[in-house]
């Protein structure tokens, strides 16, 4: 018996079983770049766009931060590429991701103020202010302790993504809403198919993509950074300011805002820097439940105050030479003050106003103008 | 130092090199040699051993160090801090919300006179117990036998200690200011004291450089805590700390003269020094 000739006759027969069919053939995916409105079977010959892998993309960091500081902390689940990031730029200007279409994340983070804004406390969709002061956004790959917020409440970048759009008196949506509302646009499904693999959107995909774009915001190029690189000289009051910085006998901020090793000017770590006698925001302690974290908030960088005020997590001050005061005459006692504030019971370290002036010197010299006028950072739209 | 030198960590890192160049199929096939190869199949007589196990004894263990923490004999654990429970050797009574210190270089002493030097650090945090523990290497295995003793130094040589170097201290905030000698902090001791009018006052007892008007002295010490004791098997040596001695032995601390701007007082410097010194204790062996 010969078997094959059998299965030859036989598939022979289907095919001439179909080909005598008259229902119009070609391509029935809608989706597809040859789809065939005609069509009414599907023959097998869709064909569609191969959307490639996207690239991925190193972070640069710049001479005074690869020189002197561990490699950058990224999830490996959100590794950087040229597509996340340009998706993240786009979200981070979406005002789709707030309940009415009214503000984004950059109407609270602004580039032209180091990613902060310029008012005490920001107002969000419903003309309602927190009761915190918005954080300036940069060398956020930097920090290794993952914890965001001025208490440190959100754990990783992507973690906090999800919080601004949410909170009622920020963005006020929901994510279902907004996830719907980027599902329905013309060009986010293929961004995002671009970016992850993926055209069906979820709040996940959306907060890794703000995240990668976050890493981006990197500050790294101030006078002080190209004094350090060698490339030009401090003046005899901004070098005067420095040591006052750098010495435990005059300013002491080192200790806890970084030095030229720690070119983050930060620690990322919370204290009570003397604000208050008692506290109305608990700050950490909130977070911990531990009493002696009460009063507590995290450090905040030095760079770029030119464009960052009002200070502190209230906003409070509104110029450098408020704060500098502060440390000088204006410290309150409380039972968490940090042992690294000096002569409370007479207001601090008492700089004289030569001092205090050489002091401002110094932090401006931390302002990095390309930072604020990147255009790889600004509105892509 | 007086004894032989031996360090272990250089051999392995020559030991790796060697590794990877050498021909895939033979090499060393011993596995107890510094430059033994995983991959060889036929041993080709190039096996090298260092001067310790070389001896005949192969089998070494592995050691870890671990830091405990007292005060004049009770322990003190991070959810000991911020309460002001302690009592100085003047009669203080102070908390301590801070501590971090940095020890490096550990030596064992073997009874045979040779020493066993393992270059390194350990920044040792209160924020994070993991720092606690220190282990050598694991490629190295120590030999087993009689030793009289272990080593360390207090903060960084002068060689180790320069601005800059270590990126993990770099970004702890732990470097020590240039104008007072630059290198890092050797120590953060930081809490508060009842003063004499009775206020609560804080005190930072940062240790590092000691800088006498733009003259810089290294202030590290080395440690050599004598007991004899034989190693057998995987070890965790324990060596402790007690707080309370940095406050007492030979200068009575007087926080209320002394309690911050210690950073660029040279005498206070040298006196942390002085003091220093009978701080550390060796604890049990657990093998
Ligand atoms: C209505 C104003 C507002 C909007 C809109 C807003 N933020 Fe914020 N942002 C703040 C404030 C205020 C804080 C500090 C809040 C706190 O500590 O409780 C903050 C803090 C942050 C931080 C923490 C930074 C750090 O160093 O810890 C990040 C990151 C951040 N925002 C990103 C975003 C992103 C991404 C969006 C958009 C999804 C967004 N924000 C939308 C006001 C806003
Ligand atoms: C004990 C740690 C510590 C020391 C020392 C310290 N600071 Fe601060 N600094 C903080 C903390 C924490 C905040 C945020 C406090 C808050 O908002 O509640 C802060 C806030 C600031 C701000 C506001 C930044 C912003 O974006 O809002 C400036 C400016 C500043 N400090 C400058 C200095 C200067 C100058 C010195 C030295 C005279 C100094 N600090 C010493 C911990 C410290």
């Amino acid at each position: 018996m010969n078997y094959n000739l059998i299965l030859v006759s036989l598939l022979l027969s289907i095919s001439l079983f179909n080909s005598s069919c008259r229902k119009p053939k070609g391509c029935t995916d809608v989706t597809a770049l040859n789809y065939d409105v005609n069509a009414e079977k599907d023959d097998g010959t869709c064909e569609y766009e191969v959307i490639p892998a996207p690239t991925p993309y190193t972070l640069e960091a710049p001479y005074t931060i690869s020189q002197y500081l561990p490699a950058p902390s990224i999830p490996n689940d959100n590794p950087l590429t040229n597509e996340g990031i340009a998706l993240g730029r786009k979200l981070f200007y979406e005002e789709k991701l707030s309940a009415n279409n009214t503000i984004s994340c950059a109407s609270c983070h602004k580039q032209e103020n180091a990613f902060t804004d310029d008012a005490t406390f920001s107002v969000g969709i419903d003309g309602i202010a927190g009761n915190r002061n918005s954080m300036p956004l940069m060398n956020m790959a930097w920090d290794y302790g993952y914890q965001f917020f001025w208490d440190g409440r959100s754990i990783g970048l992507e973690g906090q993504a999800f919080e601004p759009v949410t909170n009622p008196i920020e963005m006020h949506n929901t994510w279902g809403s907004a996830v719907s509302e980027l599902q329905a646009d013309d060009k986010y499904p293929e961004l995002f198919e671009r970016a992850f693999g993926t055209n069906v959107i979820d709040s996940n995909l959306v907060v890794k993509a703000l995240a990668q774009f976050e890493r981006t915001l990197i500050s790294g190029n101030s006078k002080f950074d190209k004094y350090l690189k060698g490339h030009l000289t401090l003046n005899p009051s901004e070098l005067s300011g420095y040591n006052i910085f750098m010495d435990e006998s005059g300013g002491d901020c080192f200790h806890c805002h970084g030095d030229p090793y720690n070119p983050l000017w930060t620690d990322n770590l919370y204290h009570n820097n003397g604000l208050d006698a008692s506290f109305s925001d608990l700050g950490r302690g909130a977070v911990t439940g531990n009493p002696s974290d009460n009063g507590k908030f995290k450090t905040p960088s030095l760079r770029n105050l030119l464009y960052t005020a009002p200070y502190m997590h209230d906003g409070r001050f509104q110029t450098i030479d408020e704060v500098i005061n502060h440390y000088s005459i204006g410290l309150q006692y409380s039972s968490t003050i940090d042992p690294l504030m000096k002569n409370v019971s007479t207001g601090g370290v008492q700089l004289n106003p030569q001092d205090r002036a050489d002091l401002k010197a110094f932090l401006l010299t931390l302002t990095d103008e390309e930072f604020v006028t990147d255009s790889r950072f600004s509105d892509p739209d | 130092m007086k004894n032989t030198k031996i360090i272990i960590a250089g051999i392995i890192g020559l030991s790796l090199a060697f590794g990877t160049t050498s021909c895939k199929k033979k090499g060393c096939t011993d596995a107890d040699a510094t430059n033994y190869d995983a991959n060889a199949k036929k041993d080709d007589g190039t096996c090298e051993f260092d001067t310790i196990t070389g001896h005949g004894d192969h089998n070494g263990v592995h050691v870890m160090m671990k830091m405990e923490h007292n005060y004049g004999g009770s322990s003190v654990m991070p959810a000991d801090f911020d309460d002001l429970k302690y009592l100085n050797d003047k009669g203080t009574t102070h908390s301590i919300t801070k501590l971090q210190y940095l020890i490096s270089d550990f030596v064992l002493y073997k009874a045979d006179g040779d020493s066993i030097v393992v270059e390194g650090y350990n920044f040792v945090d209160f924020d994070n117990t993991n720092s606690f523990a220190y282990s050598f290497p694991t490629e190295m295995h120590v030999p087993i036998g009689g030793y009289t003793g272990v080593g360390f130094t207090w903060g960084f040589d002068e060689a180790d200690n320069t601005s800059g170097t270590y990126a993990d201290l770099n970004v702890a905030s732990w470097s020590w200011p240039a104008m007072i000698g630059g290198g890092y902090h050797f120590m953060k001791l930081e809490g508060k004291f009842i003063d004499s009018n009775t206020d609560t006052t804080a005190f930072a007892f940062h240790n590092g450089t000691a800088s006498n008007n733009g003259n810089h002295e290294a202030n590290h010490f080395y440690v050599k805590l004598n007991q004899s004791f034989t190693l057998s098997n995987d070890a965790s040596i324990n060596l402790n700390m007690d707080l309370s001695e940095w406050f007492k032995n030979p200068n009575q601390w007087d926080l209320d003269a002394l309690h911050d701007m210690l950073m660029p007082n040279y005498t206070v410097q040298k006196m942390m020094n002085a003091n220093g010194r009978s701080v550390f204790s060796l604890g049990s062996i657990v093998q």
